[in-house]
């Protein structure tokens, strides 16, 4: 496929970057192992610049790499990013893992991604049943911060309104406790403690996960009914607050657990009780990271 | 059928408090040791804990207990460190496969250990003692970082009892306390000073990685080991013992089934990945 | 055992398929659910899907359990009671079949059959193993991630089947291996009619696009590349390769459980983390997400072929599909074998 002018924007970006030294690494998508998957590309070479590319195919949030100690061994590092992404790497600024100084922020438009499961079965079309719950949602098709942006030629998506995001969560809220606990009991059994979920985050940054610590044993190792339970309830707890909601646990999952409930309705609550959401300003502190005499305490009894 | 993952209960007949976070536990099964092989190693728990591997040490020839050394430093270490004496540790093997004799006869033996590496080297070495005649000049050099990081300082003096026997004890420089009267310095800068040659000795080498890598140098090139002649064991993160769980592996070879008791020579085809 | 052969037609099938769940066989089958297709356990014929190439996961699980109790534990006083939990495993499989898998998952068990049993034997697979009946059906159009004839099956290989089915038109050719696929349909023989091979369509002559020997014979000669830390910089070490592998076998041991009670586990566990290699002292073997997916390469394509003479490996293609950073096994084996 032909460069959009989306890539020729992107491919000149990077290839200034890698030319003029502020940079020793690239991280962005290239066309992926068929016409309808897109797969993360290093790059620390100007003339492979040309291999960059964008579509509504690149799922994946290349922050996750950011954690990485390969990565970040390459010291100042240029990243493409899509909105959702981008708050990503605002949450990893806001939490000390990345400096803003080493981080040359590329934004690239973004009309939505479609679901990777469509596109396995030769999906193309952009459109409010094609992409992921996270763009109906999406109020940063353009990121929040960028040091360059490449714009779409892409239309916008168009919301009918029809398709509501994430509608799982007010059937969950209609809920009773033992209706919730039925629910998830029957979607943790299908866990495999792959721990795909932690790896494709780029919050779960932890150099030794609590799964991985044994004194004391705090999650049950097992595969079971407890195993399973805890440790989806621990990692839940640890994003809540934290979780900018790329969704890519939920799309590395291989038996389909729909992660992206549990931390959209963690986002919800902690905007409704805080008035916060996270990875939208560099400056703010993570939430529960400090205390304020106004928070609610009724809690407390 | 049989569950190969299925410990045997293994009584504690004696704890000996080696250093300040290192033991050797003496055990009995059916009121005596076990059948196995200088190098072998086993899988060993408090139930409940987890398991750890760790090397035998005592001579096979010795046929009141089996014993191993460990050190305190995670769940399962600290689990079997809690134990006291009559209570009992869950215990599968002998695994793997072992120092070969029958290539040692008649030869002079050199063993050299650091820390609590000696542990290994201590099984093949007091069943050498156990069949003295069998063997020409034996030489044992041990080392540790500090006089209180030895290992089996209660039994120096029985090693040094064998005839035609020199046992040198070295510690760390700066690890020497005032009434010490053994040697300071590093394992191989001693081991470089003793008279040695490689025709007809086989050397035995456990220990840190560093220490192993200078001895192997020093053996080869100052004193004309063969590489065949030269041993040493390999540790790697182990599970079942039994070559099926897929982490010991170095390259091709499996450390829990192909070893732990590798030939220097062997060791230099194999990749970097231990 | 010497193959048989037989002729069934679709509606048969169906009625087959329909009285083994009457006669209270487990039936394991492709079916949708969640917006993709897993196995699972259908209770009429018309859920299974079997116009899907593969489901997401693999059956892995019917021969290695996620998790397994080796043994239960019991203490009085300094005395420890022992469970067997091979006692537990006894007959398991006898009634469960799986259904419209595909002949790459078919030939994984007798893959791993090989590690659980080349010196210790492992009972607990090996129960499984015998008591699991397998009725495959022949692929007819694999896809781009597929490459089973490169891993020397093929789309329609009956190693690992009990039975074989292949489509012809309406019905089917069912190609029986064992006496357990034959043991399986006698009691409903109604349904089949015996036929001979020279019925039985041959097989395409299904192309490879690379040879895996010289995939093996660069890895013999490279461990140390640059390939492996620059290709896999994009691995993000979620192991989901190997937990949705039909052959990947490596397992964890750990403890569950307090002073009085508990028991000893065996969990599925994956050579793409960092701890399944780190020593207690800090230091670790494989460092990098390179080091690691050489090591699951190597495993595959070269350390198991040595020891048993067949690869790691049937070609499934699940953990290209299933790869969240789009990393291709089938693009990566080639391009080794290019550079051999």
């Amino acid at each position: 496929m032909a460069n959009t002018k989306t890539d020729e924007k992107l491919q000149k970006i990077a290839k200034d970057l890698l030319e003029s030294g502020e940079v020793s690494l690239i991280i962005g998508y290239t066309k992926g192992s068929n016409p309808y998957r897109m797969r993360p590309l290093f790059i620390t070479k100007a003339e492979e610049a040309g291999k960059l590319s964008f579509s509504s195919h690149a799922v994946q949030d290349l922050a996750v790499f950011l954690k990485k100690p390969e990565v970040k061994k390459f010291g100042k590092i240029g990243i493409i990013v899509k909105g959702c992404d981008e708050k990503a790497v605002n949450a990893l600024i806001q939490e000390y893992q990345v400096s803003r100084d080493n981080i040359k922020i590329i934004g690239v438009e973004c009309n939505g991604v479609i679901k990777q499961n469509l596109a396995d079965k030769c999906e193309t079309n952009v459109s409010e049943s094609t992409v992921y719950d996270k763009c109906l949602i999406c109020e940063e098709h353009i990121p929040v911060i960028y040091d360059f942006l490449a714009e779409s030629e892409e239309p916008k998506l168009v919301l009918s309104g029809n398709v509501k995001p994430y509608s799982g969560i007010e059937k969950l809220e209609s809920m009773s406790a033992e209706e919730k606990n039925a629910f998830w009991a029957q979607e943790f059994d299908k866990c495999i403690k792959c721990y795909a979920c932690r790896q494709a985050c780029p919050l779960c940054y932890c150099s030794r996960c609590i799964v991985e610590k044994n004194m004391p044993q705090w999650i049950d190792t097992n595969s079971e009914e407890t195993g399973n339970a805890q440790w989806n309830l621990i990692r839940a707890y640890h994003l809540s607050g934290r979780c900018i909601g790329c969704g890519e646990c939920e799309r590395a999952c291989p038996v389909n657990i729909p992660l992206m409930l549990i931390n959209e309705k963690m986002a919800k609550d902690v905007y409704n009780m805080f008035g916060y959401k996270s990875g939208l300003d560099i400056n703010a502190k993570p939430v529960f990271g400090v205390f304020s005499e106004s928070d609610f305490n009724d809690f407390i009894k | 059928m049989e569950n190969i993952y299925l410990p045997k209960l293994a009584e504690i007949k004696e704890i000996i408090q080696e250093t300040a976070d290192t033991k050797t536990i003496r055990l009995t099964i059916d009121g005596g040791s076990i059948d196995f092989l200088p190098g072998q190693f086993g899988e060993f728990s408090f139930i409940g804990e987890g398991e750890s591997t760790f090397g035998l040490s005592s001579s096979p020839l010795r046929k009141e207990y089996f014993e191993f050394s460990f050190r305190s430093s995670g769940r399962a270490t600290t689990g079997i460190n809690s134990l006291n004496q009559g209570y009992k540790i869950a215990f599968r093997g002998p695994y793997g496969n072992y120092f070969d004799t029958s290539k040692m006869k008649g030869k002079d033996l050199v063993f050299v250990g650091g820390g609590i590496g000696m542990a290994p080297v201590k099984s093949i070495m007091e069943y050498c003692f156990d069949e003295r005649d069998d063997y020409g000049k034996i030489t044992v050099l041990y080392g540790a970082r500090s006089v209180g990081d030895l290992l089996y300082k209660g039994i120096f003096d029985e090693w040094k009892k064998y005839k035609n026997t020199d046992v040198i004890i070295t510690v760390d420089p700066g690890g020497e306390t005032p009434d010490w009267t053994g040697k300071i310095g590093f394992v191989p800068t001693i081991l470089e000073q003793l008279p040695l040659k490689g025709e007809n000795s086989v050397a035995i080498v456990c220990g840190p990685p560093i220490m192993i890598k200078f001895a192997l140098k020093s053996l080869e090139e100052k004193m004309g080991f063969d590489k065949g002649n030269i041993i040493t064991t390999l540790e790697n993160r182990m599970k079942c013992g039994l070559g099926k769980c897929g982490r010991c592996n170095v390259g091709s070879v499996y450390v829990c089934k192909d070893g732990p008791v590798f030939t220097a020579k062997e060791l230099e085809s194999l990749p970097n990945d231990f | 055992m010497e193959e048989k052969y037989f002729e069934i037609s679709a509606e048969n099938l169906k009625k087959f398929v329909e009285r083994i769940i009457a006669d209270n066989f487990e039936v394991i089958a492709p079916i949708d659910k969640d917006g993709d297709t897993f196995y699972g356990k259908i209770s009429r014929f018309e859920e299974a899907n079997l116009d899907i190439l593969l489901p997401k996961m693999s059956y892995k699980e019917y021969l290695l359990p996620k998790t397994e109790t080796l043994f239960e534990y019991s203490f009085s006083g300094v005395n420890a009671d022992i469970k067997d939990g091979l006692e537990a495993v006894a007959g398991a499989n006898q009634k469960r079949v799986i259904f419209g898998g595909r002949p790459c998952d078919a030939g994984a068990g007798p893959i791993m059959e090989k590690v659980f049993n080349w010196d210790y034997k492992d009972e607990f697979f090996n129960e499984r193993f015998k008591n699991l009946t397998i009725v495959s059906i022949a692929c007819e159009k694999p896809d781009n991630y597929c490459f089973c004839t490169e891993m020397q099956l093929s789309p329609e290989s009956s190693y690992g089947s009990d039975i074989l089915l292949k489509k012809a038109g309406t019905q089917y050719f069912a190609v029986v291996t064992s006496e357990k696929g034959l043991n399986l349909i006698n009691p409903y023989m109604n349904f089949f009619k015996e036929t001979t091979k020279a019925q039985v369509p041959a097989d395409k002559d299904w192309k490879k696009i690379f040879e895996i020997e010289r995939t093996k014979s660069f890895l013999d000669k490279n461990f140390e590349h640059n390939y492996f830390q620059d290709r896999f910089l994009s691995c993000i070490g979620c192991g989901v390769c190997t937990y949705t592998c039909p052959t990947c076998h490596c397992f964890d041991i750990q403890d569950e459980g307090n002073l009085k009670e508990g028991r000893r586990i065996r969990n599925w566990d994956s050579c793409q983390f960092g701890i399944f290699t780190l020593h207690t002292s800090g230091h670790n073997p494989r460092v990098t997400q390179g080091d690691r997916y050489r090591q699951r390469l190597m495993h595959k394509f070269k350390i198991y072929s040595e020891k048993f003479d067949k690869y790691l490996c049937v070609g499934c293609g699940r953990c290209s599909r299933n790869c969240p950073e789009d990393i291709d096994i089938k693009e990566v084996a080639k391009d080794l074998a290019d550079m051999a």
